[in-house]
């Protein structure tokens, strides 16, 4: 097999806000619904063996993009290719080579154990009956559920139904698999279990599509990165390579209890514009946070209360970090990824 | 890694195979709700058979149903209501079973990911046919014994005659099944769609009454329904009523309308996949 896993060109997907009713239907009203565009011209190049991270906050449209490579929805614009084939012609073809998580671990049957689970989506997944139960018994290796795989899934913790729903996605022995946002709602240690799989799933051949708002995740899994805001790609590359973007060698957060007059924080924060780049401000819990890119802390503190004293401020909270993700992303689009 | 696109008779298998295993997934489900399905027996003893005997009753002349018989050739109302609580089974099948199933799955989360499988949405509609089937099925020979036992219905001996027509029925609902779950897929919240729809396609196909009384332009509603002719061929058999058309004829409008649905609603379900991959409603009710 040769080829990129994914390619997307110009992607696009647009929605309509609301319903038509019956009525309008039946009267032959025009549609004036309003529509939004949730992908708004996406292009994604996926190496087959790498595993590649979509960042960006909620409504970005990082979901939306996955649902259209995974064949449930069709591009309102664009072209896709997965594993070679075409999102919408060829969709069947490409279900039977992919593996995807969309879904958490609600997607089960609760009534079922993870066995008969697993037997269930096999047979949707047209794995041949003589191969049934090997790659029944090696999924639930993988995601080490062998010990509880005759358990009803109502006994299981949120964490092991992530890992079942993970077991259920290999059942195919896929060449791709599309994660989307697979450690949301689990706890520390699942997630670094459930990272922990993926990075050996790599490790043995497979391509990783996944989707986060977790900056550390996609720091420390993917080998590249597209940020998305919008509905676009706003920057693409490795994760070192995106942080290489941010001049400022060092990111320093502040949390200002200030007066709250008009005009004080604008003031406040013209005063630390002249001392550093000021990449964010918001009101939180009764003080101002800020973060400001800087090439030397060491430089910048002292001057940053000196400033907050003339404005009559005071600095209840200073912290020093090495350039993140998350700097790349408020760099990029002026937005913390979690507002 | 498999890349080679399969050989159309083992696609064929393979999606049987996914009926059947859907199939036994609602059978495992089911038998883990013991109380539920105890209550597929009892709820249309209870909430049909019950009041519809008991107000026939006040009708009876000297024991015998005289009115039913002058209508239908038969005096034995309970062997008429539990023919057609037979046929109303296989209608609840298809609304309920197959089609709501679907909504079930929906609200589960669990549709989504078939969906994501190879396996064709058509084939899971065949699925949760065999399923809602074997259990309507079970749940019918239930019934004709509590019939026979405990009202004192009697069919005769040749009545196994008409599971010809019982079959066809049932590939039928399997038709229906297809055009309603394609509106239950449209909808938010299909609820009182499936249980309006459920009664009244029951009513117009004779489970409670003879097709004949039904006024006017509704009776040929009744004409369009394969469960109208499977019953009276069912009631032809068993009781010796008076069918409402000859018995080939009968045959005839059961296999034109089974196929006609079967069509009909192929088409329908097709063209609901198609819009839920455009408009992405498939998990976002």
């Amino acid at each position: 097999m040769s080829g990129p896993a994914i390619e997307a060109v110009g992607l696009v997907k647009e929605f309509e806000k609301g319903r038509r009713t019956l009525l309008q239907r039946l009267r032959r009203e025009p549609d004036r619904r309003e529509r939004f565009r949730a992908v708004d011209g996406i292009d994604l190049h996926v190496e087959r063996g790498e595993i590649f991270g979509v960042l960006g906050p909620n409504g970005a449209g990082k979901t939306t993009t996955m649902r259209m490579l995974a064949t449930l929805l069709e591009p309102t614009a664009g072209t896709a290719r997965v594993l070679g084939l075409d999102v919408v012609r060829e969709a069947r073809d490409i279900r039977r080579r992919m593996g995807a998580v969309l879904s958490d671990g609600r997607s089960l049957y609760w009534k079922l154990t993870a066995r008969e689970n697993l037997e269930y989506f096999a047979a949707l997944y047209h794995v041949p009956p003589g191969e049934t139960r090997a790659r029944i018994t090696e999924a639930l290796e993988t995601v080490r559920l062998d010990d509880r795989a005759d358990d009803y899934v109502e006994r299981y913790s949120a964490g092991m139904r992530q890992r079942l729903v993970l077991a259920r996605a290999l059942l195919p022995d896929p060449e791709l698999l599309l994660l989307d946002e697979p450690t949301v709602g689990l706890d520390p240690q699942s997630a670094r279990d459930l990272r922990d799989r993926v990075v050996a799933l790599r490790a043995r051949g497979r391509t990783v599509l996944l989707t986060t708002h977790y900056m550390e995740e996609a720091d420390q899994l993917c080998d590249r990165i597209a940020i998305v805001d919008h509905g676009r790609v706003v920057a693409l590359d490795t994760p070192a390579g995106l942080k290489r973007t941010i001049t400022a060698t060092e990111v320093v957060r502040l949390e200002i209890g200030t007066p709250q007059v008009d005009g004080s924080d604008k003031a406040l924060l013209d005063r630390l514009g002249r001392r550093g780049d000021v990449k964010h401000a918001a009101r939180e819990n009764g003080s101002l946070a800020v973060t400001i890119h800087t090439p030397s802390a060491r430089d910048f503190v002292p001057a940053a209360f000196d400033a907050a004293r003339e404005a009559g401020a005071s600095i209840n909270h200073v912290e020093v970090v090495p350039v993140t993700l998350e700097d790349v992303f408020l760099s990029l689009t002026g937005r913390a990824l979690r507002e | 890694m498999t890349a080679t696109r399969p050989t159309f008779s083992a696609d064929l298998a393979a999606e049987w195979r996914a009926a059947v295993a859907l199939g036994r997934k609602e059978l495992r489900i089911a038998r883990r709700y013991p109380m539920n399905l105890a209550n597929e027996v009892l709820q249309p003893i209870y909430q049909f058979l019950l009041p519809s005997l008991l107000l026939g009753a006040t009708f009876l002349v000297g024991g015998r149903a005289i009115g039913l018989e002058a209508a239908t050739g038969t005096a034995d109302l309970p062997g008429y209501l539990f023919l057609g609580m037979i046929v109303g089974g296989l209608a609840g099948t298809a609304f309920w079973e197959i089609a709501f199933g679907f909504k079930r799955e929906r609200d589960a989360g669990t549709l989504e990911p078939a969906w994501l499988t190879p396996t064709r949405p058509e084939t899971m509609v065949i699925g949760r046919a065999i399923g809602g089937l074997i259990i309507g099925g079970a749940a019918s020979v239930v019934l004709i014994g509590i019939g026979w036992v405990v009202f004192g219905a009697s069919f005769s001996a040749g009545a196994w005659l008409a599971l010809p027509a019982l079959l066809v029925a049932a590939m039928s609902m399997v038709g229906i099944g297809y055009l309603v779950a394609a509106a239950v897929l449209l909808m938010r919240e299909p609820n009182f769609f499936v249980d309006a729809t459920n009664f009244l396609f029951a009513m117009a196909s004779g489970v409670a009454f003879p097709v004949l009384v039904i006024p006017g332009l509704v009776r040929w509603v009744a004409y369009l329904l394969p469960t109208t002719y499977a019953l009276d061929i069912l009631r032809v058999t068993a009781l010796g009523t008076i069918p409402i058309a000859p018995v080939p004829l009968l045959w005839l409008g059961l296999l034109v309308t089974s196929l006609l649905s079967i069509w009909i609603g192929v088409v329908a379900f097709r063209a609901t996949e198609r819009r839920l991959r455009v408009t992405g409603d498939l998990s976002q009710h």
